[in-house]
């Protein structure tokens, strides 16, 4: 493949575009339900704190769904743009699947948020509530119907092919393919875990310089609460969907475990905690290996059978270094998250995140702030893993990727994967520095709670 | 129902979408490039204040018109967004900076570089919607690709056409016609003067510009002079064509008589759904005009089917919770910077 060849910029562009989109999805499924909670719990009377946690965190939030539809828009072009034979293929399922996202979810969302962010003086709570409850659920039924489009690539089920496009023969199968649950499920967690890190994080930063340490403490706990149960929980999925990985797309998961010979029968597969693979020779050039662990984790088993990338002809094997290594790095930064998550568990069942003591904690908030881009990063390795797992593929065993690109000179997409590098890597930068000045300027405790409008009789409304 | 009924259908509603995102987004980016040439800060915050809640919703109707074309006509969608990839990219780089602009300004001292992110990057989505779509009427090469499959067999700069540059403009001056028009009910007394000016100003050139797009379009397209001058569909065309003008001609003079805030707007989607229904009717039975038919390019029964349950039914859905926003933020503003704060 020469640089610049179409095929490789429109494959870089669709990674660049997505890895730096997908951080806006994250917070703003994950802020939109931690703002539900918040002005749910205000509006059943446990007190103001809870509506200025709900207005506070809703200006980060309202930051990143704007980068959101910003940097999302032109993913659903992209298809055209650079995989329009990809598009004559999967249309008929995978574009009505977009379609659905729009309809169902966008609307929504894009709707109700108005409502949310300028109408408290305009609706009543109860609607403004339920706008904000409606923006939350648009946001995670959009993660819905992407992780589903997305699975289908993955595990494409429920079409049959004719005349090299996609004719579906049985919806449910295909909506809800064998990869949709895992897939989407390990995904949707990725959001509440990245954003809880983030919340945790900027409050154990104010706690630590005792700004509005009550204030922050809450909002620290309230993380650290939930946290106890998605931290373990995502690490849960994590298996589920490895276990699925080894069942559907076994060539991936040979990869991502660098695992070359299928193991013989009564003879456990091992596993390797660290090598370099070395494809030419179909081996790794060193390695780290410790008996049975890949039969146990991948079959339960201490010798069940784990097929190895010998089995695929070379031309069908995924990238094995980049799918390893991605892997690696991000079960070691979920393991880390689940560590500080106890770690601060410890600590509050100690006491010691009472508001006089909290700051006392000085390594376990350093750790907490240290600890906020780790969810952003977990989740682009995981979709490194997915996604260059997959390949030589774009719907798996059944389109090449090679096959579903535009027709394209160099030029024009050379132009705009330098203008989205551009911008994309420029988004988070502005996203960390108003985010910043809005947490030095801390929440505002004392305005005046906006009232809904009254209601004079006859006036019709 | 019939495959050819249910493509039908699906293009009707294809074009139901594109015509509702291009009305509604139309205004909030006419009112971008207009604040190009706006040069007192007060001015400016009014105008992206009069569009901040909406803004979002009315994008909306584009992606979903993206969704539901690739949904339904998976080949128009994979070769004209191939063949229009620059002008394409155009307006995706200017509806990120719009989009952008809105959230930062909001959170910056320094109001004045978003404000003219915001312009710029709404006069880029628009001069680039106006050349995809000048793209399409100069037409796209279709044929077998390097592989043998149907898709575009172009170049990257076929687009560019003295017919696409025309129709650019004439799509810019259109979206400042109903940007103004929108302005004038949103604007307090004293602005509104200027703001008439500029409806004025857009329309007639905008009038103009179509007059000498419509007479040179069949000198260069048979496929189109064929179509006003004989053939099935010259009778409705000739009359939407003159439902158009007239309505034009009441939106000059309710504009000049300065009294009306609502009739100017109301004139201004009248002549772009007319337009927009005439050339529906001009390119029919095609979507890709002269090579790719509705028919040809249509999803099969079951995804034609199982969309008009999930997308079709949900658009009344979607009208709904459209006009609700609208009616909550209904109203002039009368209190600039304050109405439309987040809060």
């Amino acid at each position: 493949m020469d640089w610049p060849d179409p095929l490789m910029l429109s494959r870089v562009q669709f990674a660049l575009t997505t890895m730096f989109h997908i951080f806006w999805p994250l917070l703003s499924i994950g802020l939109s339900l931690y703002i539900v909670v918040m002005e749910g719990l205000w509006l059943l009377g446990r007190g103001e704190v809870f509506y200025r946690q709900a207005h506070f965190w809703t200006k980060p939030f309202l930051l990143s769904f704007g980068l959101g539809v910003a940097s999302g828009l032109p993913l659903e072009f992209q298809f055209g743009t650079n995989w329009a034979n990809f598009c004559l293929v999967s249309g008929g399922f995978f574009g009505n699947i977009l379609g659905f996202e729009a309809a169902m979810s966008f609307m929504l969302e894009a709707a109700f948020l108005g409502i949310m962010i300028f109408g408290r003086r305009r609706v009543s709570r109860g609607m403004h509530f339920f706008a904000t409850v409606m923006v939350a659920f648009g946001a995670s039924l959009s993660a819905f119907w992407i992780m589903v489009a997305s699975a289908w690539m993955q595990t494409p089920a429920g079409v049959q092919f004719e005349g090299g496009r996609a004719m579906i023969i049985d919806y449910f199968a295909a909506v809800f393919n064998p990869s949709w649950f895992y897939s989407f499920s390990h995904m949707w967690m990725a959001c509440f875990e990245t954003t809880l890190l983030l919340i945790g994080g900027i409050s154990a930063w104010c706690i630590l310089r005792k700004r509005q340490t009550e204030f922050f403490l809450l909002s620290f706990k309230m993380a650290l609460a939930i946290s106890l149960i998605v931290a373990p929980l995502q690490i849960l999925l994590g298996d589920m969907s490895g276990r699925g990985v080894a069942t559907y797309q076994p060539a991936k998961l040979a990869a991502m475990e660098s695992h070359w010979q299928t193991n013989p029968p009564g003879q456990g597969a091992s596993m390797a905690i660290a090598a370099w693979p070395d494809p030419e020779n179909s081996r790794n050039a060193w390695e780290v290996r410790l008996p049975n662990l890949l039969s146990l984790i991948t079959t339960r088993t201490l010798t069940g059978t784990v097929v190895g990338l010998t089995e695929f002809e070379p031309k069908d094997r995924p990238p094995v270094a980049v799918t390893f290594w991605s892997f690696r790095l991000m079960i070691a930064l979920g393991t880390l998250m689940l560590t500080i998550v106890i770690w601060g568990a410890f600590q509050w069942r100690r006491g010691r995140l009472s508001p006089k003591l909290a700051h006392t904690n000085k390594w376990l908030l350093r750790m907490w702030i240290v600890m906020i881009p780790t969810g952003f990063i977990a989740t682009d390795l995981g979709w490194v893993v997915r996604e260059v797992g997959r390949q030589p593929w774009v719907i798996y065993n059944i389109m090449r990727t090679s096959d579903g690109v535009s027709n394209l000179e160099s030029l024009p997409p050379t132009i705009s994967l330098l203008v989205y590098a551009a911008i994309y890597l420029l988004l988070p930068v502005m996203f960390i520095y108003f985010t910043r000045r809005l947490v030095i300027k801390g929440p505002d405790l004392t305005s005046d709670i906006p009232q809904p409008p009254v209601r004079i009789k006859g006036d019709p409304v | 129902m019939e495959q050819e009924l249910l493509a039908n259908i699906w293009a009707m509603l294809v074009a139901l979408m594109l015509v509702l995102y291009v009305i509604l987004d139309g205004f909030d980016l006419g009112i971008g490039v207009l604040s190009i040439f706006t040069f007192d800060p007060r001015s400016r915050g009014m105008m992206m204040g009069s569009i901040g809640a909406i803004w979002d919703a009315n994008e909306t109707w584009l992606v979903l018109f993206g969704g539901a074309l690739f949904g339904a006509f998976p080949l128009v969608y994979g070769v004209v967004l191939n063949a229009l990839y620059v002008p394409i990219m155009l307006m995706l780089f200017g509806l990120i900076f719009r989009a952008v602009s809105f959230e930062f300004r909001a959170h910056s001292h320094r109001k004045l570089p978003w404000e003219r992110a915001f312009g710029l990057g709404s006069l880029a989505a628009v001069a680039g919607q106006g050349l995809v779509l000048g793209g399409v009427l100069s037409q796209i090469e279709v044929g077998p690709q390097a592989t043998g499959v149907l898709g575009f067999a172009g170049g990257p700069w076929d687009f560019m056409t003295p017919l696409s540059v025309l129709v650019m403009l004439a799509v810019v001056l259109g979206y400042v016609m109903i940007g103004a028009s929108y302005l004038i009910l949103k604007v307090p007394a004293e602005m509104q003067r200027r703001v008439h000016r500029m409806v004025l100003a857009s329309s007639i050139a905008m009038f103009l510009l179509i007059v000498a797009i419509t007479l040179t379009m069949p000198f260069l397209s048979e496929f189109i002079s064929h179509k006003w001058l004989a053939g099935p569909y010259a009778g409705p065309l000739w009359a939407l064509g003159t439902g158009a003008a007239f309505a034009f001609a009441m939106l000059l003079l309710v504009t000049v008589y300065r009294k009306y805030t609502r009739l100017p707007f109301l004139l201004s989607l009248l002549v772009f759904v007319l337009a927009f229904a005439g050339m529906g009717t001009a390119l029919y039975p095609y979507l890709v005009p002269p090579s790719i038919t509705i028919q040809q390019a249509a999803s099969s029964k079951p995804t034609l089917v199982f969309m008009l349950f999930g997308i079709g039914l949900l658009i009344p859905v979607m009208l709904l919770y459209n006009f609700y926003l609208y009616r909550v933020f209904s109203g002039g503003l009368h209190e600039p910077g304050q109405e439309y704060e987040q809060e």
